[in-house]
């Protein structure tokens, strides 16, 4: 297990590294110069070189580049272009509301997913089955900000039991404004969950161990909640290891809907606004939340299924 | 990753909105139809009552302040709204008005005979610290912010401050300057405490800044929100109202909107023409529209062939149906341009807009140099539906010229970056999002016709001696007459050769909560809050 970690752990730097270095390149191949941006029409040549020496923005790409990687070594990452103070202290006070939004979103979409799945897979090619099975590709089939906006309408704006938007102050408060963006990430996720675990759930109860379980007369509730549900949660596992990428985006647009001052809405305002700085340090978080999670899910994977050692 | 609009329902709605909207340009052509220019359901709604003291405002904003030090801030409008409830200034503008500044922290002041010396009284006033306004602090502000490091060449003129006695400050002028009272009433004017700035350096001073404003910063949550409560020691006793005023940034338009339809703001700005009637329904908020000192134009850069023909521009004004965007796009609340400057004022109503005339428009073209049409590269803000609907108008208004429109649909920055660059050959604005600091024309004049030196006149490269002779004359002209004259000429001779294709006046649209009163917008896009309160 040690040696499997490190091992995943050495290989993940180059990965970590060229996401940095391809994010970097993009961001400066399109066109825009923060400091003009930021200084606006009425700044005078003389302001723009004095802005970008003090910003290094004067320096080589590559200078610029292996500054950057030095810097996050440290974990330090300059200043903000946009905000003149570091980086650490605006993107610090997102990282929270992003993660917890996910997370929220993600133990939605596992409420919604798995018992549904579980009477889908018991029901096979019946009613419920099918009706479970239409509904969900109709709502996966939805866009996630079209969603958001429905429930917004509905139990925010119609109901009044959920904030218009926001994220408050407490973390009542929080868990409250994150309900509705995060039944929007979880409805967006459960679809997929669900089908996957469904006919997962449907080939492990086809096996020969479940009969032999049955067999030796343990109940059929332990068969179905222990057994067979363990045995059926690799594949789902596997999936939520890969769709973190796909969750994390999609909490960007989330967080614009709803206004959540989360990473994603700060990753937008950033582009908008060339804060390389910011940028950098934004993607460099997002692609070792990635190669994080890839690694859990390889461990989970062994947790969930003896039969794996690592 | 920029809020793309194909992935927003806006789109969706907006495309149906411009299908529609040109269908009724072209029942509107063939109607030959009538224009009125009466438009804007007025800004100001009296304010009923008594003024209530306490309470706290949530104002949700589309723009977050960037820099809160007003001798270093680009001062965009997002900076300049809480600047404005911060910092006092020596002057203050009179909301709805375009009339004379009031006092501010000066009491009283003279000019002399040459007007290149002006004395200021000042009023006994106090920093939200509880220090002492002084002349010296009026010395070092000024100083810095006509400083040659300002952004701010309203303030150039200011050649030295003197300061005589502790309320007795002394401005001297590099030459006369009519606009000087309103240039003084703008935030990046603002009156703050050297003894601070001097010992804090500016970046530590803009994290807490103090000023004499009605109000002090309490928190600032950067990119999230600013909580400003009320300044104990503001020299008006009576204000401000208001306890605490909360500003969010909000950037999506939807859910600006909806905060306020759910009274979850109390204000909230720039809500989309679209989603008016929604809020006005909801029984929380009404909108209100306020003038603005933004105009909404197809921007040309005038050294890019043809448009470097005048012919060519001329056309393009009798080509656009500028009534009928008027109506579809701006819903009838934006009063049509007859300017190709911001309404201000000295605006005159007797310039006449170019008519819709597709005939004029041919015959045009076909004495300039692109008699057989042009495709003309449009760049766009891709999130901007205003613009998008207008471009797509435009598209079919000009294809009779064998003119082609190519929208480019850009992000701001890089429209902007293609812009400065000169890369660029026509472009459309965000309606309001370029205003005047002042409400005279001294300002756009300047940056319109006049600074070809500078930035090719906001990098229009557009060249018009005549109306660059007029801007210098209007702009030191101090008779009242005379100088309303002046700026009326040259709205004409800058219609007549028009260095774009100006639309309309573009408004603020703000949603206003029942329980707030006297709340006003500047015609420069910011605010002062210390006069509004709320009813219980």
């Amino acid at each position: 297990m040690a040696r499997f970690l490190a091992k995943r752990v050495l290989e993940a730097i180059p990965v970590v590294i060229g996401i940095t270095l391809f994010a970097f390149l993009l961001i400066h191949l399109i066109p825009g110069d923060p400091v003009k941006l930021l200084l606006g029409p009425r700044a005078t040549p003389a302001n723009i070189t004095s802005l970008r020496t003090e910003l290094n923005l004067n320096r080589s790409l590559p200078w610029q580049y292996v500054h950057f990687l030095g810097n996050a070594a440290s974990l330090s990452f300059g200043k903000s272009i946009t905000y003149r103070s570091t980086v650490g202290s605006i993107v610090s006070g997102r990282v929270e509301a992003s993660f917890l939004l996910i997370g929220y979103g993600l133990l939605v979409g596992l409420i919604v997913a798995l018992p549904l799945a579980m009477l889908a897979a018991m029901r096979r090619n019946r009613f419920a089955d099918s009706a479970i099975r239409m509904s969900t590709t109709f709502l996966f089939a939805m866009p996630s900000f079209w969603l958001g906006l429905l429930l917004v309408i509905v139990f925010g704006l119609k109901l009044g039991w959920f904030p218009t938007s926001g994220y408050g102050s407490t973390f009542t408060e929080h868990l409250r404004s994150l309900t509705l963006p995060a039944i929007t990430i979880g409805l967006y996720v459960a679809p997929v969950l669900l089908r996957l675990q469904r006919s997962s759930l449907i080939d492990t109860l086809q096996s020969e161990f479940v009969e032999a379980t049955r067999a030796r007369g343990v109940s059929e509730r332990r068969v179905l909640g222990l057994h067979v549900t363990r045995s059926s949660m690799t594949s789902t596992i596997t999936f939520l290891g890969i769709f973190a990428g796909v969750l994390l985006s999609g909490a960007v647009v989330v967080e614009n809907v709803f206004s959540i001052p989360g990473m994603g809405s700060l990753l937008v305002d950033s582009v908008t606004q060339r804060d390389y700085p910011v940028i950098q340090a934004l993607t460099l978080i997002f692609g070792l939340t990635i190669v994080v999670v890839s690694i859990l899910t390889d461990v989970l994977y062994a947790v969930v299924d003896p039969r794996i050692r690592l | 990753m920029t809020r793309t609009h194909n992935k927003s329902p806006r789109a969706v709605i907006a495309l149906l909105g411009t299908l529609l909207s040109i269908t009724g340009v072209l029942l509107g052509a063939c109607g030959g139809g009538s224009s009125s220019t009466s438009a804007s359901n007025g800004g100001a709604a009296p304010a009923t009552g008594n003024p209530v003291r306490g309470g706290t405002l949530v104002f949700g904003r589309s723009l977050e302040a960037l820099d809160l030090n007003p001798f270093t801030c680009a001062c965009e409008n997002g900076s300049l709204q809480v600047l404005s409830n911060v910092f006092e200034t020596l002057f203050r503008f009179a909301p709805n008005s375009t009339g004379t500044p009031g006092p501010g922290l000066a009491e009283s002041y003279t000019v002399s005979p040459d007007k290149l010396t002006y004395t200021l009284k000042l009023r006994p006033a106090h920093f939200s610290n509880g220090q002492p306004v002084t002349a010296a602090d009026v010395q070092y502000s000024l100083t810095r912010a006509s400083g040659p490091k300002s952004l701010y060449g309203l303030l150039y003129p200011i050649k030295k401050v003197d300061a005589p006695s502790a309320n007795t400050a002394v401005l001297h002028l590099k030459h006369p300057t009519p606009a000087l009272l309103y240039s003084l009433s703008i935030p990046p004017a603002a009156i703050a405490p050297a003894n601070i700035l001097r010992k804090e350096g500016d970046e530590v001073f803009a994290t807490h800044p103090i000023g004499a404003g009605p109000f002090e910063l309490k928190e600032w949550a950067k990119g999230q929100r600013i909580v400003l409560t009320r300044n104990p020691h503001f020299y008006d006793t009576a204000k401000p109202y208001l306890e605490k005023v909360e500003f969010r940034y909000v950037a999506d338009d939807n859910t600006r909107s909806l905060d306020a339809a759910s009274g979850s703001l109390d204000i909230a700005d720039e809500i989309p023409y679209s989603q008016i009637k929604q809020i006005d329904a909801s029984g929380k908020a009404k909108v209100r529209v306020f003038p603005s000192s933004s105009l909404d134009a197809v921007y040309f850069n005038t050294a890019v062939k043809p448009l470097n023909d005048v012919k060519v521009r001329q056309a393009l004004n009798y080509a656009t149906p500028s009534e009928a965007i008027r109506k579809a796009v701006f819903l009838d609340l934006a009063p049509l341009a007859n300017s190709s400057a911001p309404k201000l004022k000295y605006w005159s109503s007797s310039v006449k807009p170019y008519p819709n005339d597709i005939g004029k428009a041919k015959q045009l073209l076909k004495e300039s140099s692109a008699p057989n049409g042009f495709t003309l590269k449009l760049n766009v803000i891709g999130t901007d539906q205003p613009s998008l609907q207008t471009a797509q108008i435009l598209q079919q208004a000009y294809a009779p010229l064998g003119v082609k429109v190519d929208v480019q649909q850009l992000d701001f920055g890089t429209l902007q970056t293609k812009r400065v660059a000169g890369q660029d050959m026509a472009y459309l604005y965000q309606p309001d999002a370029n205003t005047s600091d002042i409400p005279v024309p001294d300002e756009f004049a300047f940056f319109l016709y006049a600074s070809q030196a500078a930035d090719q006149n906001l990098y229009s490269n557009y060249v018009n001696p005549e109306a660059e002779k007029l801007t210098k004359e209007a702009t030191s002209t101090f008779d009242e007459t005379k100088r309303a004259e002046l700026f009326a000429k040259l709205q004409q001779v800058t219609l007549t050769n028009p260095p774009s294709v100006p639309i309309v006046f573009a408004p603020y649209r703000t949603a206003v909560g029942n329980n707030v009163e006297n709340f006003n917008y500047l015609l420069t896009g910011f605010f002062y809050l210390d006069q509004v309160w709320k009813k219980g």
